[in-house]
């Protein structure tokens, strides 16, 4: 199988709390990680062709910093990275064009991209990126298995429910966390991805989108816990005896 | 605004109450507003009767490509009936993830996906607010109504209730012929739910998130819910890392809990986690970020790392004296 992965470089937001300067998020004062959810694409992609035989290529859009998870990809095992310049917030309408116009000109049976990016958290690029190469999409997809017909995929929806669906190739999926366990990278792969090159590519011109970001802020307080303050032992106490009282506790 | 199409989809033989309740909504903003329902039953009373008093028109869309449609079936059907830039208005689930993003790309339309709020302005204008950043940034958006919109909305939502209209809607029968790219051959599975413990049953829940997830610090909420008598929950991420077995997750892809007590730790409090909190529970909230979102919806809030805070709390809930004197009538 010819595989393209979509990955994302994200900041590393953690437990921190997020700063915003100029009504802008400050990505630039944190550390950049691969997003959450394409750590699982680049472990489908290897399993399936591992399973299957076939090519890994890694895809990112975004600056400079980004080159690092194209770098990990390549650690993993993916056969190829190309990367397309451009800022790390670009629009995902903008994003999911120059990725179409990269993908289009070769050949490939599966793209896999993330649920959602843990910044955005938009679930946008990968049913914009099916729309726009007219090929089959699924989203929150949480198993893949080949079929002489294609994949067969299921679907994550409401209430632990699954879907099942036969989808013919070549198609988009967007994977959800958990599909699977993603592997550590080695020590000899990442001394083998360091000589390894990465294709920049410049995006084609795309036309404007009409979503503007007029801001970031953050979220008005709600007043609603009545906050601790103090000794975390006498703190704990306290909980303690609201645990007794409204729970029921003996 | 002119005119506002809300996409609606049928549930077992019903309307889905969330887009019926983006009905109410649309009708306080728009001129008109037409539901586009997205119908399998043979007959028509159901939604006949449930959108009225919410619509001005109601579609009632059929044809075999649009049981559990893609994006490039539904956006092919709605291309068809639709006028030039239109704004759309989706509840933001499963199906709007699978087709939202790609139906906008064919109507030519900007997508603006899981809003949390939205407001229009007399310079023909939108302003749509979603949370990014694990909900601790809201994010503006601005798009020209002129350029219409697709746009998937939260089941955090907040938005007035527009007018009841007295009229019946005009209902019209739309029969299309598209081509699904993909075969449902099966729905609703249950995932393996099972596990050791029935969370639904339990009175005084223990719930780790993202900050809670190392081993040691699980054990320590083993431990501690133990104290408690009670039993440890999670959030999606412990699941992912492989902490918890997915019987444990709390939220909409895991199970819905209806315990006395809450104790989140080391938790965001995303929407997708706590709409799986049912009745009222006394929710105490323990999480290093003073502006994680679970602090908006907790009655007790503690800003402190979960581990050092559990370690204090189960000395204090195995002090039996303390357990003599909290009994005591002040």
């Amino acid at each position: 199988m010819e595989i393209v992965c979509c990955i994302k470089s994200v900041p590393n937001i953690a437990d921190e709390e997020v700063q915003i300067v100029h009504q802008k998020v400050s990505v630039g004062t944190y550390p950049r990680c691969l997003n959450e959810c394409d750590r699982y694409v680049l472990e489908e992609a290897l399993r399936l062709t591992e399973l299957h035989g076939g090519s890994i290529t890694a895809l990112t859009f975004g600056d400079t910093e980004s080159e690092d998870v194209l770098r990990r990809a390549l650690a993993l095992g993916a056969t190829e990275a190309v990367m397309l310049n451009g800022p790390l917030e670009e629009e995902p309408r903008r994003v999911a064009a120059a990725l179409a116009a990269v993908i289009r000109r070769r050949h490939f049976d599966l793209v896999l991209t993330g649920a959602q990016s843990s910044d955005r958290q938009g679930a946008e690029v990968g049913g914009m990126l099916a729309a726009m190469l007219g090929v089959p999409f699924a989203s929150l997809v949480v198993a893949v298995e080949r079929k002489e017909y294609g994949v067969l995929v299921h679907r994550e929806i409401e209430g632990g429910e699954l879907e099942a669906y036969e989808v013919e190739l070549p198609a988009v999926l967007s994977l959800q966390t958990g599909i699977n366990t993603p592997r550590y990278v080695s020590m000899r792969g990442i001394r083998k991805a360091a000589t390894k090159t990465i294709t920049a590519v410049t995006p084609e011109a795309v036309p404007d989108v009409a979503v503007r970001l007029v801001e970031h802020r953050h979220p008005p307080t709600v007043v609603g816990a009545k906050m601790l303050c103090g000794d975390l032992k006498a703190i704990a106490v306290e909980v303690a005896s609201m645990i007794r009282e409204r729970g029921g506790l003996q | 605004m002119n005119q506002v199409f809300v996409l609606l989809r049928q549930v077992q033989h019903d309307i889905d109450e969330l887009g019926l309740s983006l009905l109410a909504f649309a009708t306080g903003i728009a001129d008109e507003v037409v539901a586009v329902v997205l119908w399998h039953d043979d007959r028509l009373e159901c939604p006949v009767a449930r959108l009225r008093g919410y619509c001005h028109e109601a579609w009632i869309m059929r044809g075999e490509g649009l049981f559990h449609p893609d994006a490039l079936a539904l956006g092919a059907a709605l291309s068809g009936v639709v006028p030039p830039h239109p704004v759309f208005l989706m509840h933001h689930d499963s199906l709007a993830m699978d087709t939202g993003p790609g139906v906008s790309v064919i109507l030519d339309v900007p997508f603006v996906s899981n809003i949390v709020s939205l407001e229009s302005d007399s310079d023909r204008k939108t302003r749509l607010v979603k949370k990014e950043y694990g909900g601790q940034v809201d994010a503006v958006y601005e798009v020209s109504q002129s350029l219409g919109c697709f746009i998937t909305v939260s089941g955090a939502f907040q938005g007035s209730v527009g007018k009841v209209l007295a009229q019946a809607p005009r209902v019209v029968e739309k029969v299309v012929r598209v081509v699904n790219s993909r075969r449902c051959w099966l729905r609703n599975e249950q995932a393996d739910l099972s596990g050791d413990v029935d969370l639904a049953k339990v009175e005084r829940l223990l719930a780790v998130g993202r900050g809670m997830q190392e081993p040691e610090q699980i054990a320590l909420a083993e431990e501690t819910a133990l104290a408690m008598a009670g039993a440890v929950c999670c959030s999606r991420p412990v699941v992912d890392a492989g902490r918890l077995g997915k019987a444990r997750q709390v939220g909409i892809s895991g199970t819905s809990v209806s315990p006395k007590i809450y104790l989140a730790c080391g938790l965001s409090g995303s929407f997708q986690h706590m709409a799986g909190l049912r009745g009222a529970p006394f929710i105490i909230a323990v999480n290093k970020n003073p502006r994680a979102p679970i602090f908006e919806r907790a009655d007790i809030g503690v800003v402190a790392d979960g581990a050092e805070f559990l370690r204090e709390l189960i000395s204090a809930l195995n002090d039996k004296s303390a357990a003599v004197s909290s009994k005591q009538p002040s």
